[in-house]
Formats: structure tokens, C-alpha cells, sequence
């Protein structure tokens, strides 16, 4: 099976591991409890998760969710309705997990009738609308949710912003390998073949609504686990917060900015759009919302692919790869969609997974 | 007296409430290259995705090897080895040519294990796929991507192949490729059911061919005895007397 030609190989994974082992020292070499920065990269991991959760359902598998944040709302609220009826406690790894699963297990079951019965925009809608739904149960919920108000957590255990810190690089790594993995194995290219050509797929005995049920769930499950983290983070959570579409469409944003059905877009787009969204915020928050939206627009308008196309492009050899010296860098040691083979042999429309 | 692989029994099939299909029956014998003619919207390609699980017909009953298909969901159909060659190839066509190979055994944990010796088998029959693997599908000839589409379909080891108008749109010198191919098939044991437009061709080649017409059956009966026929000339290859 063809493989990722950047960051692949040998090379590659020494680059993540060690890019990991430097985000792990980073706290203790940055002031943890007072560097923005470290705060800076908390949110980015929980981005970087929920964007790459979407990328796998929409740019794999070619479901349009418009409903990640039942998810994301969903995981929080198990979260805080466990810890609060005292049946979990502060930053309890069976309660982030419950959260996840549960998350998923909701995926699944919306997902029998949604991805069964509507295609492309229907399906889109039908995800929205779902997690809107959702949204007003939480609200009109009484006693059991918290109502409009939500639940209320005993924020005197706070314990600083070193383990959200480590928790949420540890989601981020276990969702990119995680993701990693299943987009080489057959489910892989079974969602993009489904992605490709529902029919032809069916045709060749993929199980569609397995399939696509597989790839909500489990970005479900992901989006969950963020849920779950942002709870124990906010020690407040309301139906407006968590089941706001903003967490439905940060990660679409992120994905398509970075390069969606590509692996490494989501990251690139997540940083990159935290990254802006922080920087606004602090130099000029009262142009934050243009300046953004300023960003969002050009990079759509220049880099159609994504960002990600700026190191390999979606039309032809990335751009760096052109120049001699970085080839080595994108892996084309690999059975290589980035052969030299095929490009010369007028591949227009070559992807990378 | 030779085995019927498949054996369609008084089907009726419906597009919502059009009905494409009228009360057909037909079978294919082990071993055979059985060929469905007709015209544009006779049902052709409709008793193709009836058979496969796409458009499971209304009445009727549709029998594989003695057990019916009825109500089989298309990845268990192909389970039990039906591949189906669909019109237009349908192929990924910004998948690379190994990628389309390896969906073509997607299907179950059997065809993934023999996928090495699936592919082999492939390689031998059509060396030019092997040359290319790491391209994309999209950028074949018309007949490369043809015969990607039927070695696809080989990948899950069929015991019947169907074939929706392998000819369509390719050059004349091509499609007599195409026909060597299916013969070539049918030799490696492969049972074919075959659905055309090139009705000359398609007959020569076929030990049994029927004939559609707007969703009835018309006309059944060996290849040579079709050709000879005067009716069947007058309508499907326009010979006048």
C-alpha cells in the first residue's frame, strides 16, 4: 500500500519522536503555570485532535459532519455529570475514556439512520441538525443537566496547567497515531475508496455503512476525549459552551485550511488557525474576528490544496520537493505516489494519504 | 447435463415505481460466456445490479449455485464469488493502479490472504498493469483502464464474472482485445455473464445469448443461431432483406 511521502521513513518518525520529546520538556523549561505559550499549545493539541477526528470522517471517508460539537458536548457532559454525581473524580482517565466511548457509541447510533439513509449534504444537514437537537435536550434537561446554566464543578481542585498540558499533548499523539495507523490499514483505503466512488465501492464488497460508521465513531470518540478534558479545564459547563457550533466547525476550518483527506493538513491548519486566532486576540482584540477571517479567505484563495500543499502538492511535485536538497526529506523511498514516474507521466489529480 | 451457476427466476424490478424489469427469467451455465443484448434502457445493466445486490428485484427469485441471492447485501454477494465489471469502469481514478487491485480483495478475510497470489495471477493475464502500479488509475488509456477494472474484479477469485459493456468507448483495435480477454477468462474456467452493445462481436464469442428488449425478454438461443436468425437481424444488426 502507497505510503504518506512526508514525514515518512526512517527520517520521518526521528523527526516526530523527537518533536514529541521536545513538546514533553517544554513545560519544564517554560514556566508552565504562567508561559501563554504552554496554554497556547494546550489548545492547539485539543484542535489539532478534533480537526484530525473530522478530517478522518469528511476527507477520508468523504462524510460531511457538520455535527462534531454533539460530541464534543456529549464527552464534557459525561465528564462532569459522573465527577458531579461523585461517580468519577478530577482528571480520571476511566471518565475521559467513558466520555469517549460514549461519544462514540452516540456516533453509532446516530450514524445507522444518518449515514445510512442521506448522502452528501443531506447527511451534512442531518448531523447539524442532530447536534442542535442535542443542544436543546441539554438545555430543557432540568435537574438531570444542569439546564441552561449546566453543571458546576468544584474548581478548587485545579492543579495547574502542567497535566492539562501533558493530557492533552497525550490525546493529540495517541488521535495522530491512532489515525495514522488505520488510514495504511485496509479500513483506510476502503473509506477512501467509498470516498471516491460510493458504487464502485459496494461493488468490490467494501460494507459501506460499516465503513462510514466506523470512521464517525471513532473521530466521535476523539472529539469525545477533548470533551471530556475541556470539562475538567472550565470547571463550568453549559449547553452554550459545549454544544456551540463553533466545535462543528473550528475543525472543518482547520482541516480544509491545512489540506483536508491529507494527514499532516489538520495539524498544519490547527496550529496555524490557533496560532492566528491567539495572536489577533492579544495584539488587536478588537480586529481578532477580521484579521482571522482576513487570513482564512487568502489561504483559501492561494492555496486551494491547503497549507499542506506548500510541501507537497495536491497537483503535482510539492513545491519544496522541487528543489534538490529537501527531496529526501518527503520519503519517496516508499512505493512513492511522489515517484518521479508519475508525475512525469502527467498524474494531475494524484492524492496523498 | 451442464450445471447452472445462476439461474433468475421471473424477476420483476423496479426503479421506485418504474418497473425497468418484466417477469425475465434466465440462467448461466458453469463454465459459459452468456451473453444479455438489447438496446439502450432494455434492462441490461439493470439484471446486472439486480444480480449483485444493488437493485434487489421485487418478485422473483435469483439463485447462485442453489441458494438464493435475494436478499444478500452486495458485499455478500461478492463473498460469494460474483464480481461485478460495472458500465463506465467506475474505477478510483485518483487511486494508484495498486490500490484499485487491493479494493478488488477487499471484500473478505479469504480474498485478502490469497491477494498476493490474486495479484500475481492478475500480472500474468495483464503484464501492462505491473508496469504501473504506482500510477494513478486516471491516468490509463480507455482499454488500461478497462482491463484494470476487470483484473480489479478478478482480485476477490470470482466464480462468475459480470461484465457491464466492456467495449464501451474504447478504439476498434482495443475492443477486439476486450474480446480475447473474455475468451482468455472463460478458459481460465472463469464463468462470464456478459452485457453489450456490440452485438456481432459478442455473439461470436457467447455460448448463449438472450435477448432484451424494454425490460421483456424477447428472443434466447446459441450465438450462431441468433446471427442466422432473420428477425434478430432485421432488428439488432439492421440487415434488410
Amino acid at each position: 500500500m502507497s505510503k504518506q511521502p512526508f514525514l515518512s521513513g526512517k527520517k520521518g518518525v526521528l523527526g516526530v519522536i523527537l518533536l514529541i520529546i521536545f513538546l514533553s520538556a517544554l513545560p519544564i523549561v517554560l514556566e508552565a503555570e504562567e508561559s501563554y505559550f504552554i496554554y497556547f499549545l494546550y489548545i492547539s493539541f485539543i484542535y489539532i485532535t478534533v480537526a484530525q477526528g473530522w478530517n478522518l470522517v469528511a476527507g477520508y471517508a468523504g462524510q460531511v459532519s457538520l455535527g462534531q460539537h454533539a460530541f464534543f458536548g456529549i464527552g464534557a457532559y459525561v465528564t462532569a455529570m459522573s465527577w458531579d454525581a461523585g461517580l468519577t473524580g478530577y482528571l480520571d482517565p476511566v471518565a475521559m475514556f467513558s466520555s469517549g466511548a460514549i461519544a462514540a457509541l452516540l456516533a453509532v447510533i446516530i450514524g445507522l439512520p444518518l449515514l445510512g439513509k442521506l448522502r452528501d449534504d443531506y447527511f451534512a444537514l442531518g448531523t447539524l441538525g442532530f447536534a442542535e437537537i442535542l443542544r436543546v435536550v441539554f438545555i430543557q434537561g432540568k435537574d438531570i443537566t444542569g439546564g441552561p446554566i449546566g453543571i458546576m464543578l468544584p474548581s478548587g481542585r485545579y492543579a495547574g496547567m502542567t497535566p492539562y498540558y501533558y493530557i492533552s499533548l497525550g490525546i493529540a499523539v495517541l488521535t495522530l497515531v491512532c489515525i495514522w495507523f488505520l488510514i495504511r490499514s485496509r479500513f483506510g483505503l476502503g473509506f477512501v475508496a467509498i470516498r471516491e466512488d460510493e458504487q464502485a465501492a459496494e461493488a468490490n464488497g467494501i460494507p459501506l455503512l460499516r465503513s462510514k460508521i466506523l470512521a464517525f465513531s471513532i473521530g466521535a470518540f476523539f472529539t469525545g476525549l477533548c470533551g471530556s478534558l475541556t470539562a475538567y479545564y472550565s470547571f463550568h459547563i453549559h449547553p452554550g459552551g459545549v454544544f456551540t457550533l463553533t466545535w462543528g466547525l473550528l475543525p472543518l476550518l482547520m482541516t480544509i485550511l491545512g489540506g483536508i483527506g491529507t494527514f499532516w493538513g489538520p495539524v498544519i491548519g490547527a496550529v496555524l488557525l490557533a496560532g492566528v486566532f491567539e495572536l489577533a486576540n492579544m495584539w488587536m482584540p478588537e480586529l481578532h474576528t477580521l484579521i482571522s477571517g482576513l487570513f482564512i479567505v487568502l489561504v483559501t484563495m492561494f492555496m486551494p490544496n491547503g497549507v499542506v500543499s506548500l510541501v507537497k502538492g495536491g497537483d503535482g511535485p510539492p513545491f519544496l520537493y522541487r528543489i534538490g536538497p529537501f527531496r529526501s526529506l518527503f520519503g519517496q523511498s516508499n512505493t512513492g505516489r511522489v515517484s518521479d514516474g508519475a508525475y512525469e507521466n502527467g498524474a494531475e489529480n494524484t492524492i496523498q494519504r | 447435463m451442464e450445471k447452472k451457476l445462476l439461474s433468475v427466476e421471473n424477476v420483476n424490478v423496479f426503479y421506485g415505481d418504474a418497473q425497468a424489469i418484466w417477469d425475465v427469467s434466465f440462467h448461466v451455465n458453469q463454465g459459459a460466456i452468456v451473453a444479455l443484448i438489447g438496446a439502450n434502457g432494455a434492462g441490461k445493466s439493470t439484471a446486472l445490479n439486480m444480480i449483485s445486490g444493488f437493485n434487489p428485484p421485487a418478485t422473483g427469485r435469483i439463485l447462485y449455485e442453489g441458494k438464493s441471492l435475494n436478499n444478500l447485501p452486495p458485499e455478500e454477494i461478492v463473498n460469494r464469488g460474483i464480481s461485478h465489471v460495472p458500465e463506465g469502469r467506475r474505477l478510483f481514478k485518483r487511486l494508484t493502479v495498486l490500490e484499485n487491485l487491493e479494493l478488488g480483495a477487499f471484500n473478505s478475510t479469504d480474498s485478502r490472504k490469497r491477494m498476493k497470489q490474486s495479484l500475481e495471477e492478475v500480472f500474468r493475464l495483464f503484464p501492462k498493469l505491473e508496469d504501473r502500479i504506482n500510477q494513478p488509475a486516471g491516468t490509463l488509456s480507455g482499454g488500461e483502464q478497462q482491463i484494470l477494472a476487470i483484473g480489479r474484479a478478478m482480485m476477490s477469485q470470482p466464480k462468475l464474472l459480470m461484465l457491464d459493456e466492456p467495449s464501451l468507448g474504447l478504439a476498434p483495435q482495443i475492443v477486439e482485445l476486450m474480446f480475447d480477454i473474455i475468451t482468455q477468462l472463460r478458459e481460465k474456467g472463469i464463468t462470464i455473464l456478459l452485457v453489450e452493445q456490440n452485438v456481432y462481436q459478442t455473439l461470436r464469442i457467447s455460448d448463449y445469448a438472450y435477448v432484451l428488449q424494454t425490460g421483456h425478454l424477447k428472443m434466447e438461443g446459441r450465438g450462431e443461431e441468433l446471427l442466422a436468425d432473420p428477425d434478430f437481424q432485421k432488428t439488432f444488426l439492421g440487415m434488410v432483406y
